[in-house]
C-alpha cells in the first residue's frame, strides 16, 4: 500500500478540526461559572517574602481538591467553591520554600491563609514537572534533576545546554566554541554507537533537534535521568529526556523586563610555533637526514604565525524585551530577543532573532493555551580544517602572496624555499568560501484543558515543529593550496524542510484521600514526521559577487527527496503516596515506529520506582543520632526499560538507486542497483536501567544531599555497524548489534547559609562514569573509526578507545637500535637510526605492524564534577562555578602535524629534537620525506595521546542591583533591576597542549575525543549586561 | 442535560482520533529489492550500473594509474600530497590511505554490482538470448575487477554471491581467484554477441572476454593458452593507421578497441554518470596536478627509436609532454613557455584533452582496458615464451608498423626477443595499466637483481622490497574480517 504524498496532511486537517470541536463543544454550554456554588467556602489571604514584599505568581493550592489560585501584583489570592471543613492549604512559589496552613472553611465565609515564604536555594522550587505529571518533589521517588530560570539567568548563557555544564550531575554536555553549533548532551554514558540528542520535550511538544531556545525565555528545566521518569516517552526516551516550560505570565499589571549585555570573546590558549629561522634549521636537518642536498643560503622573508591569521577577537551580545502579564482568567507573554556573535575565528559567526508568543485563558472548568516560538538565524559556518592548516602551514608562507593569481600565499612547492605542502591557506579557504546556515522556525503548542471535576480533567496537546534550513554554499576560483588550480566557481543553494506534528489527549487525575494521593494520567500521543530537500547547484558564475543559482551559467544539478515517519504511543503513569512517605510510581508505554519493518514495528516499555521518606516515619525522630541530624531522608529506586529508534528510515528494505547511469554508444543509458545492505530483521532496542537513590538533608535543611547509583545496560543495540569493505556495500547496515553498559555514582549537594547580611549558596556535583561493551553483534568484530581508524569499540572495553602501537623513547645510539629485538633475536626495527622512536612490538613477531596496536587510553572520562558558589550581600551579587574532568584521553591530531618532522610543516616551540650534537633532545630526530610514515610520523602511535583533564573557571559573576532610589529617579517602578558583569571561561587548568582538551567529536560516539582540527576552542567570554524590571 | 455537551463531544473525539498516524510508511524515494528485478527492464538496468562501478576513482576512473604505471619504473611522483608521493613508492603509512581504500573498495562494489545481476536475473522471465547476455556482460564485469584484485593484492576474498551483512569472506588464494576469473570468462565467451550497434556500443563483447582471458593466462605464465586465445582474438580488430589517435575522445570505441571503460564529460554528472579524472590528477602541472610524472629512463625508452624516415616514434609525442625540438604545444601554449624555468620536466600526455586549452575534471575521452595494439604485444609475448620466438615477430612488427618503425632484425634469440617485446609495451603501453603487470609476470619485483636495475630506472625503488609488489590489504578489511590476513610483510 503506498502511503498519500503527504502523510501528515490528513492528521494535521483532523487535529484542526477536534480542536475547534472541542472549544466549540465545550463553550457551548451556559457561561455558569461554578465559582461560588452554593454550599461552599473560599479561602482568601496574602503570600510575602522577605521583608514583607508581596510575592506576585505563587501558586496556592487546597490540597486534595485541585483548588488553586495564583497570586497578583500584591500578593494576594482568592480560591473559591471550596467544600467546608478542614483543609491544608499549601503556597509554592518559585525560589521559595512552600509552606502549609490548616484552615476551617465554612459555607458561604472567607477563610484567611496568609503565607510568609522563605527565600530557598535556588532550584528547589517544591513542585517539579515529571513530565506529564506534575508532583511535590519531596514525593519525587525518580531521579529528576532540575534547573531553574534563576539558575538560568544568573550565567548569561546563549544556549540551554551552556546552563546545565557542571550543574546537572549525570548530565555531560560537550560544547564547541563554534557560534551557534550546539552542543553535545550525553545523559548518563553513552548508550549509543550512533550519535543520539536527548529527546526535547518543549511545552509538551516533542522534538528531537536541539530546540535552540532562547534561555530568557526558560521557565524550568528538567532533566529526566532514569528510566522510570523517562519512560513516559517510551519509543524516544533511551538517550534521556529534557523537558523545558517556557515562561508564562503571571497575573497582574504588566511587567516589562528588559535583559541585555555585551561583551567581547578571544581564544584562551594558544600553542607556541617556532619562528622561521629556528625552523630553517630544523627543515635542514631533515633534509641531511634523509641524504638530501641542503641549501644553507637561504633565509624566509615572513615569519608567519599562522593563529594570528585565523583567530580574532569575538563579539557577543544578546538583547531582549520581555512583556507580560494577566488576571485571573487570564495571562499573556510577549518576548522578542535578538543575539549576535562574531567568532573567534574569522569569518563565523551567528546570528537569532526570536519571538514568543505563550498565552493562556480560562472560563469556567475549561483551560485553553498556546506556546509559540518564532526564530530565525543565520550562522556564517567554519570551512575546512582551519585548525589543522595552521599547524601544517610553515612559518615561512606568507598568509597574503602578490605573486599568486588569487593573492594567497600557499607556497611554490619547491624544495628550494622549503614550501612544498599540501596544507590549505586557512584565510584563503574562509574568505573564497560564503558558507552559512539559515533557518526558519516555529516550535509551539496549542492546548486545551478541561476539567470534568476538580481531580480529573482531559488535555488535548497539539504541537508543530517546523523548520526550513537553508543552507548555503558558494566557492570562488581562488587558489589556496599548491597545485590545485581550481577551474570553476560553484554554487550550491539546499533547502531543508523538516515539519513535525503532535497530537496528544491525556487525562489526568490527581486527588488524595485521607493519607492516600493519587496523581495518574493516560493517553494517546501520535506524532508525524516529513522531512524534505530540494538543492541547486551551479557551476560558471560570470561575477562572483552575484551568487544565486540563476547566476551560474553550467553544471546544472539538483536533487530532492522526502522521508516521512510516524511514531504512535498509549501510556498510563500513576504516582501513589501514603502520608507522604511511602511513594509508587509506575508507567507503562506502547510504541509503535514506522522505522521497523512490519514484524517487528510495535515495542512495550515499562518501568516503576518506590521511594521511602523515612524521615515521615513517627519513628523516626526516636532514632538516635539520625532523627536529631536529619530533617529530611528519603530513599528511592527505580527500574524500567526505554526504547530507541534513532536509525534512519526505511532500512528494514533494500533501496534500489536509480541515477547509476552509464554511457553505450555515447548515450546515457540509466542504471538501477542496490548500493547497500539491508537488515530486514531491525527491532527496536531495549534499554534497561536500575537506580537507586538517596536525599538527605541536615542542618536545618540548610544542607541538602541527593546521592544516585545507576546501571543502565542497552541491549540489542542499534548500530550502523561497520562491514568489511569487501562485502561491497555502501556505508554501514543497522543491526542490532549488542550489549552497553554504563554505570556510575552521581552525588549533588547544596548547601546554604548566612553570615549577617552574607548569603552564601553552595552546589557541588560529582559524577562518575564507567562504561563498558559487554557484547557486540555482527561476529563479535570490533569496530574501528576515527582518523586512521585508532578509535576501536570492542567487547570488554569501552566505547571508542584508543587502540595504537605503543612507543618506548627514542633510540639514542645504534647499539640502543641493535638491542631492540623480539625473543627470537630478530632486529624489529632494521632501518632505524639514532634519534627515531622506539616502537613496541606487541606480538613479539619482529615487525611493527598493525598488529601491534594495543589500547592507550580512552576518550571517556572518569570523573566529572562541577562546583559553585552564588553569594549575595545586600545588593551585591557573586557566583562562581568551576566544572572539570578527570580521566579523559585526546588524540591530538595538531600535534601530529608539528611533531612529525617528515612535512614542512609548523614545528613546536619548543621542540627539542635529537641529533648526535643533542644526544638529550626528548623529541625524534626529523627525517624528511618518505621514510617518515613507516619511521617516526606514523599516525597510529601512543605519541599524540596526551591527557585530557581539565579544571575549568566555567563562570565568573558580580552582578549589583540598583537601588530603588536610582531606578524611581530613572523612571523604572519596579525593583530587582541590576548590571552585572560575567566572565565565561576564564581559565582552563589542564596539561593539554592544544587550543582546548574540550574535545567535541563530530562524527559518532565511536570516535571522540581526536582533536582533528574541526573542534572550535571554548572561548573566553567577557560581557557586561543589565536586566532592568520595567 | 444541556451541561453534558460539554463532557461528550471531547471524550467521542479523543476516541476517534486516536490512531490515525499511519505507521506502514513506503519510501517516496526509491524501489527495493523486494520489486527489483522483475522485467526485462530491470535486468537491463541492473548490469548497466554493474558498468556504472568500472568508472569508480578505485577502478578506472583516477587511481590505477598510480598503482600500476607510477609504481612501476616509467613514472615517479613528488606530489606535495606525501602520502599519495609515498604511495607510488609502495610506502604506505595507512594502510586505509584513500588510495589503497578506493581501489579496493570500488572493486569490491562493482563486484556486488555484478553479484547482483549473476543471482538475480536468471529468475527473470524475459528473452532468453537477452538473459544470457546480460548475465554474461556481468561475469565480464566481475572478472575484470577480481583480474586487478589479484595482480595488486594478490590474497583476496572472493565473493560470488550477493552478501548478507554478516558474512565474512574468506580469504582465496590467488589460484583460486585466477580459476574463477577462467570460469566467468569461459562461460561469459559463449553467450556473449561479438560486437554491438548503436546505443549497445561499448558492451562486454566476446573478445573481450577472450582476451581477458588471454591476459589472466599470461599473468599465470601459462603462455600456450594465452597465445592461443590471443590468435581467436587478433582477427576481428584492426590498428588504427595514426597511435595518436586512439586517445582523442572522437575516437572512442574504435576498430581498434577491445573493450573500453566509457566515460563523459561534465555534462552527463547529472545524469549519474561521469568522466576520468585520470589526466587532472597527473596530467601537466596547472593544467592537471602532476601528481605523477614520466621518469627519465621511461622517456630515454620512448625517445630511443627514429622511424623508417628518420622521426621520433610518434608514441612518445602521443605519450609525454617534453621540451620538445621544434616545439610542443601543452593545451594551447608552447611547453617551452609553460615552464620556462623547468624546461627538462615532462609530464603525461595520453588520455588528456590536450588539444583544448584547460583540462576538466571530468574527462569523457574512454579507458583502453584492452585494444588490439596492446593485445598484439601480449601475443608476441605468449608465444615467444612459449618457445616460439619466430612466431612472435608479426604480431610485434605489426604494432612497429603502425609506429612507422622497420621491422625487428632477424634472428633473434628467445632473451633478445623478450627484451625487444618488453621495449614494445613501454613504448605503446604507457599510462595503460601494463607495465606493473609486465614485471610482476616477469618476476622482477621477487628478483634482487631486477630490483636492483629498477632501481636505475626510477629512484623510487630505493626503498622496495619484494613484499611490496602487493599492496597492503586495507586495515579496516583486516580488522573487520576475521577472515582476512594481511599480505606479508606488511
Amino acid at each position: 500500500m503506498r502511503t498519500p504524498v503527504l502523510p501528515t496532511a490528513r492528521p494535521l486537517a483532523r487535529l484542526l478540526l477536534a480542536f475547534a470541536l472541542l472549544l466549540a463543544g465545550a463553550l457551548s454550554g451556559p457561561g455558569s461559572s461554578p465559582l461560588l456554588a452554593q454550599g461552599t467556602g473560599q479561602v482568601a489571604g496574602t503570600v510575602t517574602g522577605a521583608a514583607d514584599r508581596p510575592v506576585a505568581g505563587a501558586t496556592v493550592e487546597v490540597v486534595g481538591t485541585g483548588r488553586r489560585a495564583v497570586t497578583g501584583a500584591d500578593g494576594s489570592y482568592t480560591i473559591p467553591g471550596v467544600a467546608p471543613g478542614s483543609h491544608q492549604v499549601r503556597a509554592t512559589a518559585l525560589g521559595f520554600g512552600a509552606q502549609t496552613q490548616a484552615v476551617t472553611v465554612v459555607a458561604g465565609q472567607t477563610a484567611t491563609a496568609n503565607f510568609r515564604l522563605e527565600q530557598q536555594a535556588i532550584g528547589l522550587e517544591s513542585l517539579v514537572v515529571v513530565g506529564y505529571t506534575t508532583q511535590d518533589r519531596r514525593t519525587v521517588s525518580d531521579a529528576v534533576t532540575s534547573v531553574s530560570a534563576e539558575q538560568l539567568e544568573n550565567q548569561q548563557v546563549a544556549t540551554v545546554e551552556e546552563a546545565l555544564r557542571g550543574r546537572v550531575a549525570g548530565v555531560n554536555i560537550v560544547s564547541s566554541g563554534e557560534p551557534g553549533r550546539e552542543s553535545q548532551v550525553v545523559i548518563r554514558g553513552q548508550n549509543f554507537l550512533s550519535a543520539a540528542a536527548p529527546l526535547y520535550v518543549v511545552d509538551g511538544m516533542y522534538t528531537r533537534q536541539n530546540p535552540n531556545l532562547n534561555p530568557e525565555d526558560i521557565e524550568s528545566v528538567q532533566v529526566l535521568k532514569d528510566a522510570s521518569a523517562a519512560a513516559q516517552y517510551g519509543a524516544q526516551s533511551a538517550n534521556g529526556v529534557i523537558v523545558i516550560n517556557t515562561r508564562r505570565g503571571r497575573a497582574g499589571a504588566p511587567r516589562v523586563t528588559v535583559n541585555s549585555y555585551y561583551g567581547f570573546q578571544d581564544v584562551p590558549r594558544r600553542i607556541e610555533f617556532m619562528d622561521g629561522d629556528r625552523w630553517l634549521e630544523i627543515a635542514r636537518m631533515a633534509r641531511q637526514n634523509a641524504g638530501l642536498s641542503v641549501d644553507n643560503s637561504f633565509r624566509f622573508t615572513s615569519n608567519t604565525d599562522w593563529q594570528d591569521a585565523v583567530f580574532q577577537q569575538g563579539a557577543i551580545q544578546d538583547h531582549n524585551v520581555t512583556v507580560s502579564g494577566g488576571s485571573e482568567n487570564a495571562s499573556y507573554l510577549i518576548g522578542v530577543g535578538r543575539f549576535d556573535q562574531t567568532g573567534t575565528i574569522i569569518n563565523t559567526g551567528f546570528e537569532r532573532y526570536s519571538f514568543r508568543v505563550n498565552s493562556e485563558a480560562r472560563r469556567g472548568r475549561l483551560r485553553v493555551g498556546q506556546n509559540a516560538s518564532i526564530s530565525r538565524f543565520e550562522r556564517q559556518n567554519v570551512v575546512g580544517f582551519p585548525l589543522i592548516d595552521v599547524a601544517r602551514l610553515q612559518p615561512g608562507i606568507p598568509v597574503r602572496d602578490p605573486n599568486n593569481a588569487s593573492g594567497y600565499g600557499y607556497g611554490s612547492g619547491s624544495d628550494r624555499d622549503f614550501t612544498a605542502t599540501f596544507g590549505t591557506n586557512p584565510v584563503g579557504a574562509f574568505e573564497r568560501e560564503d558558507n552559512t546556515d539559515i533557518s526558519n522556525r516555529v516550535l509551539g503548542s496549542l492546548y486545551g484543558e478541561f476539567g470534568f471535576t476538580d481531580y480529573l480533567k482531559y488535555r488535548v496537546n497539539l504541537g508543530v515543529d517546523y523548520q526550513d534550513l537553508n543552507w548555503r554554499q558558494f566557492i570562488r576560483q581562488r587558489q589556496i593550496r599548491q597545485n590545485t588550480v581550481p577551474t570553476f566557481n560553484e554554487g550550491l543553494d539546499r533547502r531543508d524542510n523538516t515539519l513535525s506534528l503532535l497530537m496528544e489527549h491525556l487525562l489526568t487525575f490527581d486527588n488524595a484521600f485521607g493519607d492516600h494521593a493519587l496523581n495518574a494520567v493516560a493517553g494517546v500521543t501520535e506524532q508525524t514526521n516529513r522531512f524534505e530537500r530540494l538543492e541547486a547547484y551551479r557551476r560558471g558564475f560570470a561575477d562572483e559577487d552575484i551568487t544565486e543559482i540563476d547566476a551560474g551559467t553550467s553544471n546544472f544539478a539538483n536533487r530532492g527527496f522526502e522521508i516521512p515517519s510516524a511514531l504512535r504511543g498509549y501510556l498510563v503513569r500513576a504516582n501513589y503516596s501514603f502520608a507522604d512517605r511511602y511513594l509508587l510510581t509506575g508507567t507503562f508505554r506502547r510504541d509503535g515506529s514506522s522505522r521497523f519493518g512490519p514484524g517487528n514495528r510495535w515495542a512495550n516499555f515499562a518501568s516503576g520506582s518506590v521511594g521511602w521518606v523515612i524521615s515521615e516515619e513517627p519513628f523516626f525522630s526516636s532514632i538516635p543520632g539520625l532523627g536529631r541530624g536529619l530533617d529530611y531522608l528519603k530513599l528511592r529506586a527505580s527500574y524500567g526499560s526505554l526504547g530507541n529508534q534513532d536509525i534512519g528510515d526505511f532500512q528494514y528494505a533494500a533501496a534500489i538507486v536509480a541515477n547509476q547511469s552509464y554511457l553505450f554508444g555515447n548515450t546515457i543509458a540509466s542504471g538501477s542497483t542496490q548500493l547497500s545492505l539491508a537488515n530486514p530483521n531491525i527491532r527496536w532496542q531495549d534499554q534497561t536501567q536500575t537506580n537507586v537513590g538517596l536525599d538527605f538533608n541536615l542542618l536545618d535543611n540548610r544542607l541538602e544531599l541527593t546521592a544516585d547509583y545507576y546501571v543502565s545496560e542497552s541491549d540489542g543495540l542499534l548500530v550502523s555497524a561497520p562491514i568489511p569493505w569487501s562485502l561491497g556495500a555502501v556505508g554501514a547496515p543497522t543491526v542490532n548489534a549488542g550489549t552497553i553498559r554504563n554505570s556510575g555514582f552521581e552525588l549533588g549537594a547544596r548547601f546554604r547559609h548566612s553570615l549577617g547580611d552574607l548569603d552564601l549558596n553552595w552546589g557541588a556535583n560529582l559524577t562518575t562514569i564507567d562504561n563498558e561493551v559487554v557484547a557486540l553483534g555482527n561476529g563479535g568484530q570490533p569496530i574501528f573509526a576515527g582518523f586512521e581508524n585508532i578509535s576501536r569499540t570492542t567487547v570488554g572495553g569501552s566505547i571508542g578507545e584508543f587502540f595504537v602501537i605503543k612507543t618506548a623513547g627514542i633510540f639514542r645510539s645504534e647499539a640502543e637500535v641493535q638491542a631492540h629485538r623480539n625473543s627470537k633475536g630478530q632486529l624489529i626495527q632494521p632501518n632505524a637510526k639514532p634519534g627515531d622512536v622506539r616502537y613496541v612490538d606487541l606480538n613479539d613477531d619482529g615487525l611493527i605492524n598493525q598488529d601491534d596496536r594495543q589500547v592507550v587510553g580512552s576518550p571517556i572520562p572518569d570523573l566529572e564534577g562541577g562546583l559553585n558558589l552564588d553569594a549575595t550581600f545586600r545588593s551585591f551579587n557573586f557566583g562562581i562555578a568551576l566544572r572539570g574532568s578527570r580521566g579523559a584521553e585526546v588524540f591530538n591530531v595538531a600535534r601530529f602535524w608539528t611533531d612529525r618532522l617528515d612535512e614542512n610543516s609548523a614545528f613546536r616551540a619548543d621542540l627539542d629534537p635529537w641529533s648526535p650534537q643533542n644526544p638529550d633532545g626528548r623529541d625524534p630526530r626529523p627525517v624528511f620525506g618518505t621514510q617518515g610514515a613507516e619511521g617516526n610520523a606514523r599516525p597510529n602511535t601512543d605519541r599524540w595521546i596526551e591527557d585530557g583533564s581539565y579544571l575549568r573557571i566555567q563562570n565568573l559573576v558580580l552582578g549589583y542591583v540598583l537601588p530603588g532610589s536610582l531606578t524611581r529617579r530613572l523612571g523604572v517602578a519596579a525593583e530587582g533591576s541590576r548590571i552585572y558583569l560575567n566572565i565565561q571561561n576564564l581559565h582552563t587548568f589542564t596539561g593539554f597542549s592544544n587550543w582546548d582538551p574540550e574535545i567535541r567529536g563530530f562524527d559518532s560516539p565511536l570516535s571522540r575525543g581526536i582533536d582533528d582540527g574541526r573542534i572550535y576552542p571554548n572561548p573566553r567570554t567577557f560581557t557586561l549586561g543589565i536586566d532592568l524590571n520595567l | 442535560m444541556k451541561k453534558r455537551n460539554r463532557i461528550l463531544p471531547p471524550l467521542l473525539l479523543g476516541a476517534l482520533l486516536a490512531g490515525c498516524a499511519d505507521l506502514d510508511l513506503t519510501d517516496p524515494n526509491q524501489r527495493t529489492a523486494e520489486t527489483f528485478w522483475q522485467t526485462e527492464q530491470d535486468a537491463v538496468q541492473g548490469v548497466n550500473a554493474a558498468y556504472r562501478g568500472l568508472q569508480e576513482n578505485g577502478t578506472y576512473g583516477r587511481w590505477l594509474q598510480f598503482a600500476y604505471d607510477t609504481r612501476s619504473d616509467i613514472g615517479f611522483s613528488r606530489s606535495p600530497w606525501g602520502d599519495l608521493a609515498n604511495f607510488t613508492k609502495s610506502v604506505l603509512g595507512s594502510y586505509d590511505f584513500e588510495v589503497n581504500r578506493e581501489i579496493w573498495q570500488h572493486h569490491y562494489q562493482t563486484i556486488f554490482r555484478a553479484n547482483q545481476v549473476i543471482a538475480n536475473v536468471p529468475n527473470i522471465q524475459m528473452n532468453t538470448a537477452m538473459r544470457d547476455r546480460i548475465v554474461a556482460e556481468a561475469k565480464f564485469i566481475r572478472a575484470l575487477m577480481y583480474f586487478n584484485l589479484v595482480s595488486l593484492y594478490g590474497n583476496v576474498p572472493l565473493v560470488l554471491q550477493p552478501p548478507a551483512p554478516t558474512d565474512r569472506p574468506n580469504q582465496a588464494t590467488p589460484d583460486q581467484v585466477w580459476t574463477q576469473i577462467e570460469r566467468d570468462l569461459n562461460e561469459a565467451r559463449t553467450a556473449l554477441p561479438p560486437s554491438y550497434s548503436g546505443a549497445d556500443v561499448g558492451r562486454a563483447t566476446r573478445g573481450a572476454a577472450t582476451a581477458l582471458l588471454g591476459r589472466a593466462h599470461l599473468q599465470q605464465r601459462e603462455w600456450a593458452q594465452a597465445a592461443q586465445l590471443f590468435s581467436e582474438v587478433v582477427g576481428g580488430y584492426s590498428l588504427l593507421p595514426n597511435y595518436g589517435d586512439n586517445f582523442i575522445v572522437s575516437n572512442d570505441n574504435n576498430a581498434e578497441s577491445i573493450f573500453e571503460v566509457q566515460f563523459g564529460g561534465p555534462e552527463v554528472l547529472a545524469a549519474g554518470s561521469r568522466g576520468q579524472n585520470i589526466i587532472k590528477m597527473i596530467g601537466p602541472c596547472g593544467v592537471g596536478f602532476c601528481d605523477s610524472e614520466p621518469t627519465q629512463w621511461y622517456f630515454d625508452q620512448l625517445n630511443q627509436e627514429k622511424t623508417t624516415t628518420g622521426q621520433p616514434d610518434p608514441r612518445l609525442d602521443a605519450t609525454l609532454f617534453y621540451n620538445r625540438p621544434g616545439g610542443m604545444d601543452v593545451y594551447g601554449t608552447p611547453f617551452a613557455a609553460r615552464y620556462a624555468n623547468r624546461l627538462g620536466d615532462r609530464f603525461w600526455k595520453k588520455y588528456g584533452e590536450h588539444y583544448k586549452t584547460d583540462q576538466d575534471w571530468d574527462n569523457p575521452i574512454n579507458v583502453k582496458v584492452m585494444r588490439l595494439g596492446g593485445i598484439l604485444l601480449n601475443q608476441a609475448e605468449a608465444l615467444n615464451e612459449s618457445g616460439n620466438t619466430s612466431a612472435a615477430y608479426a604480431p610485434v612488427n605489426r604494432v612497429r608498423a603502425r609506429a612507422g618503425l622497420a621491422p625487428l632484425p632477424a634472428g633473434l634469440n628467445q632473451a633478445q626477443m623478450r627484451d625487444r617485446i618488453a621495449r614494445e609495451i613501454l613504448a605503446e603501453l604507457g599510462l595503460e595499466n601494463e607495465r606493473f603487470l609486465y614485471l610482476k609476470r616477469q618476476g622482477w619485483l621477487t628478483d634482487p637483481a631486477r630490483i636492483a636495475q629498477l632501481r636505475t630506472h626510477d629512484p623510487d625503488f630505493s626503498v622496495f622490497e619484494p613484499h611490496r609488489a602487493l599492496l597492503p590489504i586495507p586495515s579496516t578489511e583486516t580488522n573487520l574480517n576475521p577472515n582476512v590476513q594481511q599480505n606479508p610483510g606488511w
